[in-house]
């Protein structure tokens, strides 16, 4: 039925033993082939590794922690240092290890359980990766920088503000979460489109295995909650940058980062769960033998999850000034979210009866992750009950709580490293370090967050506490040591089986049955031979058509540009941590050194961008595929409108902080700064900029549209013409705008002159850097206009304009907004 | 690689007076004609909330010519209507929730 | 450790009339803490053992007569779940859902009582307001008279202590673990919270919100006194009147916002009027969008006596 091939199958993920010559991909032992891959398997590994390292980093750091709350009062760390600490810790584990560990995992696997020979966009693939790697060294490097931030990873306001810390590495640290969330972003479109349109014929969505569905919801939750992020991070890089007063004013302030960090913030829990929950739903099937009990309510709760998931935040603010009602719908929100949880559970437990159990590493760590969510999830209602919460706020009641939740999360995780490490590596792990590492894993995770409940009356980040409370704190730490201790086992293991593990074929598992097992470990290269289909009802193997064959062998799998791309981002972001000083006076000057770096960055990412955009690279073609509901869009159309539809929120979310600004002031108390109809003036000539500016962005439009007209005609005059008066018009719109500020910055009405005036230049601010990054990509397809392109194949244009039309989009509202009203 | 310099016998008039060229050319008077209005709207004396609602409605009006034809999605398949239509709700949301809030 | 009112079980948070004893936010988290804590372990230790035994009961490795019915899954079948079990799930989510709805339907109930607060039930004479300023790193208190002390609140047993909690930098949060009282300190916002102590002591306070490098070191203390010497000490330590003392109101538990300058916003919820947060929101925005020019003379007309009992100033009140 299916094809297997046996253990020594030669057609390892390496390219070295095929010789072949349109691989272009070079051998697995050389540093080479893992700075150009982009292969899905190979960026998964590299995903995983990464993010392992940032683990131990992270784990570092709660070890410092936990060393400091040996006794109460300060040990080793001061104040400062004991605050990085703690949020160093936080960011690392969220981010830069919860996340990509998934990620990791759902870049191997997803592909396999969907029969799909990649992601849609490989090159994009590796540079999310890279994005991911640079962003953690510039975390990294704030630690240099004159201290990393110290106020927790909610970078709660106006502790985030220069005036409070004026580090440049906390600066850093927000940039480095503004690359995370590039990364992230790119990755949600490479995945959304992959899952939705390259399953193998047969699979619907609805017949996707548990692991692709937990990761499908993962990603359209990040594809919303990380635009938000981006927008909270942009927001308080320009008041940290450029002196504007969002979060140090009062009108914006503590409640305006609430909502904005929160929105993004409660997702992003879920969306570090769901893969572990996907995990845990495949490793209940396969070392049970039985099918997923509830199946359908399964599926139907967790996309319930998702979406209710947006409308919970505000309970993470019920000790703000928010008013009562608001407070109540948020409490009735929570508990209803916490309602399809229960099915879960309950859909697991039933699976294991009537089965045959099997206690393998990989079931012992989801069953335990399982018991451990269950406690969490309990001690999460109590949250809810907003009278429990105006006492467990700030407590270590949270504390214990969400790592009960999280960490069981990153246990099942563990437990899916286990699982598929036959698979990615084609040898067996040693099961009795597996176990052992389960004993001392569990007993120490219980050992440092129960004794957390113990101790809940601490206030959270302190080392200060009442001496009654030592005992359970030095539990707690030398827990911590052994939970620590214990995953030194599972690395241990892992290597050593890379060398001496038994050998093993497809399928190591008994009762596994997704895709992935039926093919060799580890996969070759291409993942199949023949095209996976289960129109059948099974899965069978399909035979390529002539032509699919030909093309198929000329499918690239390697591309210089995403680490070069993500290399001199990384340079730019770092030339911006410290390009300008910010302090409690405002604006107080630029670091020439600083604005070097940010330059240099800048070209050297104008020239990566134009490699990768010249570069010829064609992604493994799926002629094939499931793709409702996104029936015939074009492969690259449809992950322009996910980018689009995560611009959206962006923009959204930066015009909300206005209107809470502005409404938070009193409505007619807020001085629009393009003069409006209340300043008794001649409105039209005071709104004139933004008035020429609107007539300018329309025009732009219409003739961005008809180069695409020309376009389709073959005339490539026509197409040229349009391009370029596109391009003068945007130009125009900048020239207009950068007299309209240069005249407000000449009477010293910059950014921190008034809130309003922060408002007006960080909002049109983010519109004019999408019109300049636009002109800059129009460039370059001008360019490649006139040297012959885009006669046949105009999907660029297409999809140029689509983001050229969205962005006169969002001028269409902010000109009314911010000049007339 | 290189793709042939076409240079079809088309003139400009034939393709921008193509169907596809009207629409566009229609849809975009519309909006320079809406653009105007926004100003002329101004002196109608109608009040501050009166000119707000005013402005919004023709914003929102340029925005669904703008949806519809230049980005196509009336002719698309209606889910990116949809989903465009979802990341607004979603901001619109965390928009009236923030604001409510506070009042 | 707490030497509040003593948890008195058996007095129901929904009965506040009637002569009975107003139960403090202490005692009404208590009671709701208790009652989650024993259920949920409860919930917990059933849900947890059960699995377990399945699990154990259902192993590979047990001899059994029948195979239960077991169906061995194929590899590569398109994935499909269980026939049977469904509705199991549906059942027990649905028990599950009953009991999670009716906890927090109760906690609702606490919700609603602690903001009412017991404003019905006290005289001024027993309400003392103090206005509390979290700073990077410690607490200031403000007495009626206008004068403060740092990081020691004094006050009476017996009286209910109205707090209006702001910040002048970064967001704290003011806490007393013992009372059970917490607000959040916001720079341009006041939170109000209340508390009743019953008894002479000294509680700690802490900031429960990380707010730089002293967060752990931002302790004071609540000396709770007796009436008199309470008095004794307002009068000789802060220059007090002892007579106007005493006063207020006790507001809703999140409370308001104002600007610095005590005048009230045009969205703002009237105080006066609305200690229970019913809808005098929605008139005020309502009111105020009209008048724009006018608006700022005729809110510091109306609420002229708001805006004394609210802020710091009280020559009124003295």
């Amino acid at each position: 039925m299916t094809e297997t091939a046996d253990s020594t199958d030669a057609h390892g993920s390496g390219g070295d033993d095929h010789g072949d010559d349109h691989d272009h991909l070079p051998g697995k032992y050389t540093v080479k082939r893992w700075l150009v891959t982009t292969n899905h398997k190979d960026i998964g590994i590299l995903y995983i590794l990464t993010s392992l390292f940032f683990f131990v980093f992270g784990g570092v750091l709660a070890l410092l922690i936990r060393m400091q709350l040996w006794t109460p009062g300060e040990g080793l760390l001061s104040g400062f240092a004991y605050g990085q600490s703690v949020t160093a810790h936080g960011l690392l584990m969220v981010f830069f290890f919860l996340s990509p560990v998934a990620v990791g995992l759902a870049n191997y696997i997803v592909p396999l359980q969907i029969g799909a020979d990649d992601l849609a966009f490989p090159r994009l693939n590796a540079l999310s990766y890279w994005l991911y790697l640079a962003a953690g060294g510039l975390f990294a490097v704030s630690f240099f920088q004159g201290g990393s931030f110290e106020g927790g990873w909610t970078l709660y306001a106006p502790l985030s503000v220069p005036t409070f810390t004026p580090e440049v590495g906390a600066t850093s640290v927000m940039l480095a979460l503004g690359m995370f969330v590039i990364s992230v972003t790119l990755g949600s479109v490479n995945f959304l489109t992959t899952i939705h349109t390259m399953k193998a014929d047969g699979m619907g969505l609805w017949n996707m295995p548990m692991f692709t569905w937990t990761v499908l919801l993962t990603i359209w939750m990040m594809l919303f909650a990380f635009a938000a992020l981006l927008a909270a991070v942009y927001l308080l890089a320009a008041d940290r940058i450029i002196a504007s007063q969002y979060f140090l004013a009062e009108e914006g302030g503590s409640l305006l980062w609430g909502h904005l960090f929160w929105f993004f913030g409660h997702p992003e829990v879920y969306i570090v769960f769901f893969p572990a929950l996907g995990v845990m739903l495949e490793t209940f099937q396969t070392f049970s033998g039985r099918r997923l009990v509830g199946r359908k309510w399964v599926i139907i709760a967790m996309v319930l999850i998702a979406v209710q998931s947006f409308l919970v935040w505000m309970h993470h603010m019920f000790l703000t000034t928010i008013n009562l009602e608001i407070k109540t719908i948020m409490m009735a929100t929570t508990i209803a979210i916490s309602l399809p949880f229960d099915l879960l559970v309950f859909a697991m437990i039933y699976t294991l009866v009537k089965g045959k159990v099997r206690f393998n590493t990989p079931f012992l760590f989801n069953l335990g992750a399982l018991v451990l969510f269950i406690i969490g999830g309990i001690t999460g209602v109590f949250l809810g009950a907003i009278v429990l919460d105006y006492e467990f706020r700030g407590t270590y009641w949270v504390v214990a709580h969400f790592h009960y939740v999280m960490v069981a999360g990153a246990t099942a995780l563990f437990g899916g490293l286990y699982y598929w490490y036959p698979k990615i590596t084609g040898r067996m792990y040693d099961e009795f370090l597996g176990r052992l590492h389960f004993i001392l894993y569990f007993i120490g995770f219980n050992a440092v967050y129960f004794s957390q409940f113990a101790v809940w009356e601490m206030p959270r980040r302190v080392f200060e506490y009442s001496t009654g409370l030592t005992l359970w704190n030095q539990i707690g730490t030398v827990g911590g040591f052994v939970l620590g201790a214990s995953m030194f086992i599972m690395f241990y293991n892992f290597a050593k089986s890379l060398k001496t593990g038994p050998q093993v074929d497809g399928n190591p598992w008994k009762y596994s049955r997704t895709a992935e097992w039926s093919i060799p470990s580890p996969p070759p290269l291409e993942n199949w031979t023949g095209v996976p289909s289960y129109e059948s009802g099974k899965l069978e193997y399909v035979d390529r058509s002539p032509d699919g064959g030909h093309e198929e062998a000329h499918a690239d799998h390697a591309s210089i540009w995403p680490v070069l791309i993500a290399a001199s981002t990384f340079v730019f972001f770092l030339g911006l941590s410290g390009i300008s000083d910010v302090g409690p006076t405002g604006f107080e000057g630029v670091n020439t050194g600083y604005a070097a770096i940010t330059g240099l960055g800048a070209l050297a990412l104008l020239g990566s961008a134009a490699g990768l955009g010249n570069e010829r690279f064609l992604a493994p073609e799926q002629p094939y595929g499931m793709k409702w509901p996104f029936d015939g869009i074009e492969k690259t159309k449809l992950g322009t409108w996910f980018f689009l539809y995560s611009d959206v929120v962006v923009f959204g979310a930066v015009i909300s902080a206005f209107i809470f600004i502005r409404i938070h002031m009193g409505w007619g108390e807020y001085e629009t700064v393009g003069p409006n109809s209340m300043s008794g003036l001649l409105p039209e000539a005071m709104a004139l900029p933004g008035l020429i500016n609107t007539f300018v962005l329309v025009t732009s439009s219409f003739t961005i549209i008809l180069a695409l007209v020309f376009a389709k005609h073959q005339h490539k005059k026509g197409m040229l013409a349009s391009m370029t008066a596109t391009w003068v018009l945007g130009l125009t719109f900048m020239v207009v705008k950068y007299f309209e500020w240069a005249e407000k910055f000449d009477a010293g009405q910059g950014p921190s002159y008034a809130i309003e005036y922060s408002v007006y230049f960080v909002t049109t601010g983010l519109h004019g850097v999408h019109v300049v990054l636009g002109l800059l990509v129009l460039a370059f397809l001008i360019f490649k206009g006139y040297t012959g392109s885009y006669m046949k194949d105009h999907r660029a244009i297409e999809n140029f304009g689509l983001y050229w039309h969205f962005v006169d989009i969002v001028w269409v509202f902010l000109f009314p907004l911010f000049y007339l009203l | 690689m290189e793709e042939h310099n076409y240079d079809t016998d088309a003139t400009w008039k034939e393709v921008l007076l193509t169907d596809e060229g009207k629409v566009y050319i229609g849809v975009y008077v519309a909006l320079m004609v809406l653009a105007a209005s926004k100003f002329i709207l101004f002196e109608a004396g109608i009040g501050y909330w009166g000119l707000f609602t005013g402005l919004m409605v023709m914003a929102a009006a340029k925005t669904a010519l703008i949806v519809a034809y230049f980005q196509h999605l009336r002719w698309e398949p209606r889910i990116l209507t949809y989903l465009y239509a979802t990341s607004l709700f979603a901001v619109l949301l965390l928009m009236a929730a923030a604001s409510y809030s506070i009042t | 450790m707490r030497p509040t009112s003593t948890t008195d079980l058996s007095v129901s948070p929904l009965a506040h009339v009637g002569g009975q004893e107003w139960q403090t936010q202490a005692n009404v988290f208590d009671e709701l803490y208790t009652l989650f804590l024993v259920l949920g372990t409860l919930v917990g230790i059933v849900v947890i053992t059960y699995m377990l035994y399945k699990a154990y009961k259902y192993r590979e490795g047990r001899e059994r007569d029948d195979d239960d019915g077991f169906e061995e899954p194929v590899l590569g079948e398109l994935p499909v779940g269980a026939e049977k079990g469904g509705k199991k799930v549906f059942v027990s989510f649905a028990i599950s859902a009953v009991i999670v709805v009716s906890l927090v339907g109760y906690a609702y109930a606490s919700l609603l009582y602690v903001e009412a607060g017991p404003t019905e039930e006290l005289s001024e004479e027993d309400i003392l307001e103090v206005d509390v300023e979290a700073y990077a790193f410690g607490w200031n208190f403000y007495y009626p008279n206008g004068e403060s002390t740092t990081n020691e609140l004094v006050v009476p047993e017996g009286k209910a202590i109205d707090l209006e909690v702001t910040s002048i930098d970064v967001w704290h949060t003011f806490s007393v673990r013992d009372l059970r009282v917490k607000a959040d300190a916001i720079n341009g916002q006041t939170a109000s919270t209340w508390f009743i102590a019953d008894e002479p002591g000294e509680h700690r306070v802490v900031c429960d919100e990380l707010c730089g490098s002293g967060h752990s070191q931002m302790i004071g203390t609540v000396n709770v006194t007796t009436e008199e010497t309470f008095l004794d000490w307002y009068e000789e330590e802060l220059d007090g009147d002892r007579e106007e003392v005493f006063g207020g109101e006790i507001d809703q538990v999140g409370g308001i916002e104002t600007t610095d300058d005590g005048a009230e916003d045009v969205d703002d919820v009237e105080i006066g009027d609305d200690a229970t947060g019913d809808g005098d929101a929605e008139e005020d925005v309502g009111d105020g969008d009209q008048d724009v020019d006018d608006e700022d003379e005729v809110e510091a007309e109306d609420d002229d006596t708001d805006v004394e009992t609210d802020d710091n100033d009280t020559e009124e009140e003295a």
